[in-house]
């Protein structure tokens, strides 16, 4: 089993995504070893190759072979068949020409739309080829900051008294007063 | 809270009373260009700001958007004007509704805003900066993100993620550090001051202890002037305002005695000359006297004549005898008597005639001459006594004169104590011993006015005393305001520092967003990735580069400028930290997006709506809200529902379609 596709397989298992691998052999014989996924929106395929050569050279005809393999299942989709995504990686990264042709793949938006990614390694690897399919995992949660805390822990060589009727409400005259009563 | 329901009427294009219901998770709203799309948008702005912020302050002709919030179009007017949003938060739905007349009440837009804002994080004016946030518009997406400076930018990310009081509380220790400062300044001022107190002082007991004169100078001053004044022993204090009248009076006496003497020959002179003048008074008084009895005495010069033929009754008796003469006996008879007479005694009594008219002639010559002697006499008489009354009067004036001198010399011999018949030796001696006197006092009174300066010494002493207490308080408060300065800068810089510090560590968490967002959008075929990164000290940038450092804003074209902008916006809005409302508004943001950027935007708010967001979407193409519309994540009833928009027959917005999208089948692939 290709070590991308368990990543893969791992990182959509994690974000809710039900899934299995899928041996798909051709008229010749060959075997193409594909990660079917699916929620309650979208399903696709995931399909790696060791060279982005390989894959500009290989993915439409792998793209023909996934949709024929799983045709009955698209078509009872209805709806849910326009969400259908093939996700196309390699484990070797991409030169400028490369990339260029990924982008192209990525742009056709003929069937199944594609998701391209080259240099794929590791499960850091796999949830960055699948990023457009996962939740957002960058959004922080902001928690209130305490300024006043803040102030006093950047403040700490100074008198806390000082400290305090700085951050208290009292009237800036009155802190004054005190700083040099204190000084 | 989220957005659950748009109700309008006479509103801007909507004449007709509209009811737009807002799906919790995602709705997507299509027509053509100037169906009323964006005023849906306009419309939720304008009932929580009261205010559209899309057209600024722009004004043309006088107008304002402000002329155009309500219903302008042709055709009969709309039965109501009015905006109402309702809005769900949890159980509780608040409406908001804002007519021509009438706002809503503080009360329910503290509660919309109470709903949608963390309190204490949020900054001034929340529901202006959420509807910035959280509306995105076409026109606005690459002006509002990747257009911006990068001071700019900063300044935008800043406000959506910042610790909102930060800056008060930098500010707060600013007005100290200035205060601190200003009294610091007025101290060095006051020590300055006192410094200047304690020279000025210095200097006044220098001079009075180089005035001094030494103790047996004053006791010698002392006995002079004691002597002087025939004082008995006296406090040396006590001689100096006699002294100085002295001094005074001695002045007087010298200066009247140098008068006496200067005029002292003509002193002489008027005295001797006095006795003359006096003597020559009163024997012209005699002379005049004597000369008026003469003059009494002298005979009236008309007396003889009187008595006495004159002249004219001579030529007049001999011009009667010539005329006798001339006429002739007339019949023996004289003309002038009627006498009778012959030739003989008749020319007799002619010849008779004329002698007697001839001593009458003499007589009266002799009398006419005694008359003449007699008037010359009186003349002479009268014009003697004028001069002497004359003489006698100027002798008197300078008489007068003499005596006003010799009065004033007996003054001044009485001033200076002087008999008036002192003698000039006596006078010389006096003005020598006045100023030998003079002199004395002087000296002695200069000796003794050092007691004045022995008096400025010991004030001297104690202004330098009280300088130098003055500068002592001036210098502890100096020090005090230096200390407080530093503290006060301390505070500041404390604020500060945790101002900028806990903001760097929120932006180090929000950039990946921002790089996740683009990854997702991908504007751009080659460089998939961007690099957010905040520089410089005080004025700090955010700075955008893709590839080798390159800069975005002025290498995409303008739909991956776009759809960069867009990444931007939407984690700015993801980012508000002080922000509980989770609606995302888009007015046609794939206006020059392609297919492709727009099938990663739809996936980018598949993910918001997954995440519990409100996505709300407006564009012009029905093909593409149907692609946005399929690739929304659908669970269940009304979480997502799709509308048209079109221009009704007379001319007003209104909606023409609703199509809500259902959920899918959950399962399609066999193992």
């Amino acid at each position: 089993m290709n070590d991308i596709l368990k990543h893969c397989e791992g990182v959509l298992s994690q974000t809710g995504f039900s899934t299995h691998f899928a041996e798909i052999r051709s008229d010749d014989g060959k075997a193409l070893e594909a990660l079917a996924f699916e929620d309650a929106t979208i399903l696709g395929f995931v399909v790696v190759y060791e060279t982005p050569a390989q894959l500009i050279t290989s993915w439409k005809a792998d793209h023909d072979r996934v949709a024929m393999k799983y045709r009955d299942a698209l078509q009872a989709a209805r709806k849910k068949a326009w969400n259908a995504y093939l996700v196309l990686v390699s484990r070797g990264s991409a030169d400028f020409g490369e990339s260029l042709a990924l982008g192209q793949i990525e742009e056709n938006l003929e069937a199944m739309r594609k998701i391209t990614k080259a240099g794929v390694t590791g499960v850091a690897g796999a949830r960055t080829a699948l990023l457009p399919l996962l939740p957002f995992r960058a959004a922080p949660s902001l928690d209130p900051i305490n300024m006043r805390l803040e102030i006093e822990l950047r403040s700490t060589e100074l008198d806390a008294d000082v400290v305090a009727a700085f951050l208290s409400n009292a009237e800036e005259g009155v802190v004054m007063q005190m700083l040099e009563d204190r000084a | 809270m989220k957005i659950e329901r748009i109700l309008i009427s006479g509103f801007r294009g909507f004449r007709d009373t509209v009811d737009v219901p807002i799906a919790s998770g995602f709705t997507v709203i299509d027509g053509r260009n100037g169906v009323g799309k964006s005023t849906l948008f306009d419309a939720i702005e304008f009932a929580l700001t009261g205010h559209i912020s899309k057209y600024g302050e722009t004004k043309a002709s006088g107008e304002s958007v402000e002329d155009y919030i309500w219903w302008k179009g042709e055709g009969p007017s709309p039965s109501q004007r009015f905006v109402e949003i309702t809005f769900r938060d949890g159980p509780d739905a608040i409406v908001l509704k804002r007519t021509p007349i009438e706002d809503p009440a503080p009360e329910l837009l503290s509660r919309v805003e109470a709903g949608m804002v963390n309190a204490g994080m949020a900054p001034p004016s929340p529901l202006l900066q959420l509807c910035a946030a959280s509306i995105i518009r076409d026109e606005n997406i690459a002006s509002l993100s990747l257009d911006l400076s990068e001071t700019q930018r900063y300044a935008k990310l800043r406000q959506a993620i910042g610790a909102s009081d930060a800056d008060d509380w930098a500010e707060r220790g600013n007005r100290l550090t200035k205060i601190a400062r200003k009294r610091s300044e007025e101290a060095k001022t006051e020590v300055a001051a006192a410094n200047a107190a304690i020279a000025d002082a210095s200097r006044k007991i220098d001079d009075a202890r180089a005035s001094l004169a030494p103790e047996t100078a004053i006791a010698e001053a002392s006995a002079t002037m004691a002597q002087l004044l025939q004082f008995g022993p006296t406090v040396p204090d006590q001689l100096i305002s006699p002294g100085r009248d002295f001094v005074a009076l001695r002045e007087k006496n010298a200066r009247d005695l140098t008068m006496i003497l200067s005029g002292w020959e003509g002193y002489e002179r008027d005295a001797e000359a006095l006795e003359v003048c006096e003597a020559a008074i009163e024997k012209a008084q005699n002379e005049i006297e004597i000369a008026q009895a003469e003059r009494a005495l002298l005979p009236d010069p008309d007396e003889g004549e009187a008595a006495g033929p004159t002249a004219d009754l001579v030529t007049q008796l001999h011009e009667l005898r010539s005329l006798g003469a001339r006429i002739g006996l007339v019949d023996q008879s004289c003309p002038l008597c009627s006498a009778n007479h012959d030739a003989t005694s008749f020319a007799a009594g002619l010849a008779k005639a004329a002698n007697a008219i001839e001593r009458m002639d003499k007589k009266a010559s002799e009398l006419a001459a005694e008359a003449t002697k007699r008037r010359v006499a009186i003349v002479d008489a009268d014009r003697k006594i004028a001069e002497t009354r004359s003489s006698l009067a100027s002798l008197v004036d300078r008489t007068d004169r003499q005596r006003q001198e010799l009065e004033a010399r007996r003054l001044l011999l009485g001033g200076v104590g002087l008999p008036l018949n002192a003698s000039k030796a006596e006078v010389i001696n006096a003005r020598d011993a006045v100023a030998a006197e003079l002199e004395a006092a002087r000296h002695a009174l200069g000796v003794l006015g050092t007691l004045s300066q022995n008096r400025q010494l010991e004030n001297g002493i104690a202004q330098l005393e009280e300088a130098r207490k003055r500068l002592s308080r001036a210098q502890d408060r100096a020090g005090r305001a230096r200390r407080a300065d530093a503290i006060a800068s301390a505070l500041y810089d404390a604020a500060r520092r945790a101002g900028s510090e806990t903001l760097d560590l929120r932006l180090e968490r929000v950039l990946p967003l921002m790089a996740e967002l683009y990854g997702r959008l991908r504007p751009h075929p080659v460089w998939q990735d961007i690099e957010y990164s905040i520089r410089g000290d005080l004025r700090r940038f955010l700075s955008l580069q893709v590839g080798d450092g390159l800069n975005p804003q002025f290498l995409f074209s303008s739909g991956q400028r776009r759809a960069t902008g867009l990444a931007f916006l939407l984690s700015i809005n993801l980012s508000l930290a002080w922000s509980r409302w989770r609606s995302i508004l888009l007015d046609d943001p794939v206006q020059h997006v392609d297919d492709f950027r727009t099938v990663n935007l739809a996936e980018v708010l598949a993910q918001l709506v997954a995440s519990g967001r409100q996505v709300v979407v407006a564009v012009e193409d029905a093909a593409l809200a149907e692609l946005l519309a399929r690739r929304m994540p659908v669970l269940g009833a009304g979480e997502a529902r799709r509308f048209t928009l079109a221009l009704g027959s007379e001319g007003s917005s209104t909606l023409v379609r609703r199509s809500d999208p259902v959920p899918m089948l959950a399962k399609t692939l066999a193992a």
